[in-house]
Formats: C-alpha cells, sequence, structure tokens
C-alpha cells in the first residue's frame, strides 16, 4: 500500500528559485532514503512531507489523511496522525524525565500514550530510565528515545533527518535496526534524508537527489 | 486548554528558581499597594471612629489641626487651655446635645493621664474588664493598652510626671489608683489612664481648673455651621470641626500614599518586563523543542496555553505572596488595630489585572514564536 505519494512537488524559499525534487511514493513496511550531498534539497523534501513547508508545485498526498496543493493548507491531522519526527540532533524538553518527554508529544499530538510506545521503550532497553532526565541520557539512548518518541501516536510515516549522523557505527546500526522494525511490526513508512553510506543496507529504495536533479527532463519541460 | 495549562506549569517548575525570584518582584510591587490602601482604609476607619459623635472641639486659639491631634487622639501637645466658666457657656448652649471637658493631666512613662467627666466612658463605650469605673479623685480607669503597657492591675498605685517622659517624682504626693481596667475598643482610649477632671486641677493646684478642650456634640448639623463664629468672636478660644480638620490632614496623608502607590506600580512594572523577558528568552532557547512540538502538530492554542500558565503561575504565585506578607507585616502594626487577613476591593483588583496581564503578556512570546518557521528551527537545532 502506499502511504505517501509525492508528484511533480517543488518548493520555493523566498527571494530563490523553486528547488524540485523526485516523484516518489512511500510503500508501507518500507524505508525510503533520499540520498545525495548536503544542500541537494533533501531537507526540504523532508520538511514538506512533514507539512513544514508548503508546495510551490505538484501534489503530495498521505493516505487517509489529505492531499495538499500549492495553496492548499495542510491539515493539524497531518502532523498529529500522519507524521512521526526523527531530527537529526536528538533534543528533548530540558528538566523532563523520559516519560514527561513522551507525553509532551502525545500531548502535541493530541493523543494517549499507548502500550506500544512502552513496548518499544522496553525493547530499546529504555525502561529502566523512564523517571530520570532526558537530556541527562548518554547520546546513543538519547537517539533511541527520540526515536520512540517519533511513534508516539502510531503515525503513518516516520520522517528521520540525518537520524545517524553523529553516531558510532554500533549506534548508527542500532538506529537503523529499529527503523527497520518498526516498518515491519507497525505497517508504517520511512522516509529518510540521508548522506551517510552506513544507511544504504536498510533502505528498501533509494533515490539520488543529486542526479534526479540534473536529469528531471519533466520539470524543465514546465 | 487544562492540558496545555498544565503542561505549562510543569515547565514552570523546570525553572522553579528564575520563578520564584520573579515571583517575589511581583510580590513586593503588589505587596506595597496592597499595604498602602489597608494602611489608608485603617487611617480612615480610625478617623471615623474617633470622631465619632463630635461635631465640634472647643480648644485654645491655636493650630486647628494641632487641637484636633491632641484632644482627640492624643498625638500633640495641647494648644492651651481654655477657661471653664467661658467653656460653660458653650457646654450649656440650647444647640449643643453632649458636652464632654478634658483635662490633661501628666504622663506615666509616654502614657496619658486624662481629666474627664463619666459621659466620656459613655461616649467612647469602654466596658469594665475588671474593677469599677473612677468615682473620686485619683480613681483611675487604664485603657486595656495603658494597662498591659504599663503592668496595672486593680489597685495598683503609680505617679504622674510633669512634662516629659520619664522625670518621675514631680507629683509624688498625688499617688493614682487603678480601680478600673477597659476592654480593648482599638482605638486611641485603649492607650489612655482616665482619671475625674478633679484630679488633674489637684496636681496643678497652682494653676486654675481649666479645661484643655471640650469635645462638643450638636444638636443638628446647622449648628455646628454657626456656632464657631460666636465662639471665636467670644474671643477666649475657638471651636475646631474635626471633618474640615481631617480633609486636610487626608490630603497630607494622600500625598505621601500616592508616591508610595506610584512605586508599587513601578517594581511590579519592572517585573512585568522581567517576566516577559525571561519568556521571550525561554522561547528562544526553546526554539527548537517549541518547532518540534509545532512538527507534532501542537496548535497555537495549545502552545499559547503553554506560555500562558508559567505566566499566570508567577503573577499568581506574586499576588499570593503578596496577600499573605500582610498577616506578618500587620503584626508590628497590631497597635494601630490593621486586621490581617482582611479582603478588601484592591485584591481582587489587583489579582484581575495580575491575570488580564499575563494573558495578555503571553501573546507576546507565543506570537514571536509563531512567527519562527518550524523546519529552519528544527535545522537549527
Amino acid at each position: 500500500m502506499i502511504l505517501l505519494q509525492s508528484t511533480n512537488c517543488s518548493h520555493r524559499y523566498p527571494g530563490q528559485s523553486p528547488i524540485y525534487w523526485p516523484d516518489y511514493a512511500l510503500e508501507s513496511r518500507t524505508i525510503l532514503g533520499f540520498r545525495g550531498p548536503s544542500g541537494c534539497g533533501k531537507s526540504t523534501a523532508l520538511h514538506t512531507a512533514g507539512g513544514l513547508l508548503p508546495l510551490h508545485s505538484g501534489s503530495l498526498e498521505l493516505t487517509h489523511i489529505a492531499r495538499v496543493q500549492p495553496g492548499v493548507r495542510v491539515p493539524n491531522a497531518w502532523r498529529q496522525k500522519g507524521v512521526g519526527w526523527i531530527p537529526q540532533r536528538p533534543f528533548f524538553w530540558p528538566g523532563f524525565t523520559v516519560r514527561r518527554n513522551l507525553e509532551l508529544a502525545a500531548w502535541a499530538k493530541q493523543t494517549q500514550l499507548d502500550s506500544r510506545v512502552w513496548e518499544l521503550l522496553e525493547r530499546l532497553g529504555l525502561a529502566e530510565y523512564r523517571d530520570r532526565r532526558a537530556d541527562r541520557l548518554s547520546l546513543g539512548q538519547q537517539q533511541r528515545l527520540s526515536t520512540v518518541r517519533a511513534t508516539v501516536g502510531n503515525p503513518h510515516v516516520l520522517l528521520a533527518d540525518e537520524p545517524t549522523a553523529s553516531l558510532d557505527d554500533a549506534q548508527a546500526f542500532e538506529v537503523m535496526t529499529i527503523l527497520r522494525d518498526w516498518c515491519k511490526s507497525s505497517g508504517g513508512g520511512v522516509l529518510l534524508a540521508s548522506h551517510d553510506a552506513r544507511t544504504l543496507p536498510f533502505q528498501t529504495v533509494g533515490i539520488d537527489f543529486a542526479k534526479a536533479l540534473t536529469l528531471n527532463p519533466q520539470h524543465d519541460a514546465r | 486548554m487544562l492540558g496545555s495549562l498544565l503542561w505549562g506549569l510543569r515547565n514552570l517548575w523546570t525553572r522553579r528558581g528564575q520563578a520564584l525570584a520573579q515571583a517575589v518582584l511581583v510580590a513586593v510591587g503588589m505587596g506595597a499597594a496592597m499595604g498602602v490602601a489597608r494602611l489608608e482604609q485603617a487611617s480612615d476607619n480610625a478617623l471615623v471612629d474617633e470622631l465619632e459623635g463630635v461635631d465640634l472641639i472647643l480648644a485654645a486659639v491655636g493650630s486647628p489641626t494641632q487641637a484636633l491631634l491632641a484632644s482627640v487622639f492624643h498625638l500633640d501637645d495641647p494648644t492651651g487651655n481654655v477657661d471653664s466658666a467661658w467653656a460653660k457657656q458653650w457646654m450649656q448652649h440650647p444647640a449643643v446635645a453632649r458636652a464632654l471637658p478634658l483635662a490633661y493631666g501628666d504622663r506615666v512613662s509616654g502614657i496619658r493621664i486624662l481629666g474627664c467627666t463619666p459621659e466620656f466612658y459613655d461616649w467612647k463605650q469602654v466596658a469594665l474588664v475588671q474593677g469599677r469605673l473612677p468615682s473620686q479623685p485619683f480613681e483611675v480607669l487604664a485603657g486595656s493598652r495603658a494597662a498591659k503597657q504599663l503592668n496595672l492591675e486593680i489597685g495598683s498605685v503609680f505617679y504622674g510626671s510633669h512634662g516629659t517622659e520619664g522625670d518621675a517624682g514631680d507629683h509624688e504626693h498625688h499617688p493614682y489608683t487603678v480601680v478600673g481596667i477597659g476592654n480593648a475598643r482599638g482605638q486611641v482610649v485603649d492607650g489612655l489612664l482616665m482619671t475625674p477632671l478633679e484630679s488633674v486641677w489637684e496636681v496643678h493646684k497652682d494653676a486654675p481648673a481649666d479645661y484643655t478642650a471640650v469635645l462638643l456634640q450638636t444638636k443638628s448639623p446647622m449648628a455646628a455651621l454657626f456656632l464657631p463664629r460666636s465662639i471665636r468672636s467670644s474671643g477666649m478660644g475657638m471651636a475646631v470641626s474635626p471633618p474640615l480638620e481631617v480633609n486636610r490632614l487626608r490630603t497630607l496623608l494622600d500625598q505621601g500614599s500616592q508616591l508610595f502607590s506610584l512605586m508599587s506600580a513601578l517594581i511590579t512594572g519592572v517585573a512585568l518586563v522581567a517576566i516577559v523577558l525571561m519568556w521571550w528568552n525561554f522561547s528562544e532557547e526553546r526554539r527548537a523543542e517549541l518547532a518540534l512540538l509545532r512538527a507534532n502538530g501542537a496548535t497555537a492554542r495549545q502552545l499559547y496555553g503553554f506560555i500562558l500558565a508559567p505566566f499566570a503561575g508567577v503573577l499568581l504565585a506574586g499576588w499570593g505572596i503578596a496577600w499573605m506578607a500582610q498577616f506578618v507585616w500587620t503584626l508590628p502594626f497590631w497597635l494601630m488595630e490593621i486586621p490581617g487577613g482582611q479582603w478588601i476591593p484592591l485584591d481582587g483588583y489587583l489579582l484581575v489585572a495580575g491575570l488580564l496581564s499575563a494573558v495578555l503578556l503571553a501573546l507576546v512570546p507565543t506570537s514571536q514564536m509563531l512567527r519562527t518557521p518550524i523546519h529552519t528551527a528544527l535545522l537549527d537545532a
């Protein structure tokens, strides 16, 4: 099943020419990698998929949620129920415990924490830290927690922006394994923006943004 | 919204030290305003109570304000004495309903011995806690505070001292005996030692048996208006109208309290600015965290509640501290009978104003945050 489909999409930053990216369709239980060096539009495509940047052209459809086009406002359900974010660097609300940080995400998404979140926390060996301050965990633990937090509200799609950038090999492997397992168990999909070669074995499909941007007859013909 | 406020308070808790400092600043500002209002109210009440039933004061020619302060509040030296024969003309005037002649005696450790007639006790509604009312010269009814301060009991004997405090022994051949102790009235009378007029005259045998002042109650308000002129024109004294003098006094007091109110408004203003700055900085520092909440779908309303709660929390805590503080700061003023723990309208106004300013001020960091693009805030993290 296709979870997220992007057709002829572009975004235009103020005062700049539009950035186009290749069409893609994210299937259930897969990890779709946006590849390419920094500055080739991976993050822009990812943020657009997250409903954080408006479309300049094309259409973006999040199954069961909405289809957006230029000038169409992204509904709140897109962010609350459709997607979950894993930022590049894990960060948490300072002073809040692991549990509170998960509850805070649930509050933002206007949902409740369900047993799946606690199970995942358990499986990742973080259950014993649930009453510790999240900002005092080790980097590896924080990245794992960040991933757990993204699954709050059981979204269709996880959006991961360079999730392995600051991790050593073992930690990077661990995070990618978590993402793959989550896809399989939840039926969701992962959009992964990364230029880290260590993530390649985990990507079901990959799109090279650098190449795609130069070879884009569809957009050039516009 | 409740959930948002709860999260805002949890967030406030992570900054409790700073928040407490701000709440204390708010409390100083609001507390000053509450204090001024209470003092004003207490002094107004005191003025009204003390002057109940006094329409005119007959006194020796001098400063009317001084005469008022001396004869009713016992806060100043009298303007002099009035000839008792002359005063009696006015006390028996058909327009006068009641006359209370007073003669100032010596002081005992700063406490006034007041010569008066039995009607004075009625007028001041002094009830006896112990003993009886004085009937003979040198018998004394001690006001509740005077008795406490001087450790007087029924049967206690003391001597008056002329003039200033402490130089006892001047009139040692005239011992006073306490025969009664009055109840606490919360008024000036509590701090007086009352004795028949004759005791005072007896001590000062060398001087004529004059009155220091006479408190007059007239039969009609009109009488209180026309009598002063006749009294003045007779040339042997003056009649002071307490309402006129009180207004004059109040103008003086008001200038002081206005300055104080201005200061309290300034302090509160500084506190508010500090709060806005703190939460402005806070939403700058928490750019990424707030952006992630928005990326997770938190609505503007949720975030407003989240930011409003700490504002409201700090202002409420400040107000609460200020209000509770009155129990402490009024303690040394118990002599002035400012009741602690009392609710006055200003408390309510300050509470509402505090909450309103929280509602408005929270808009500042909220709108600043909503103007920040989520994607750049997330990328900067």
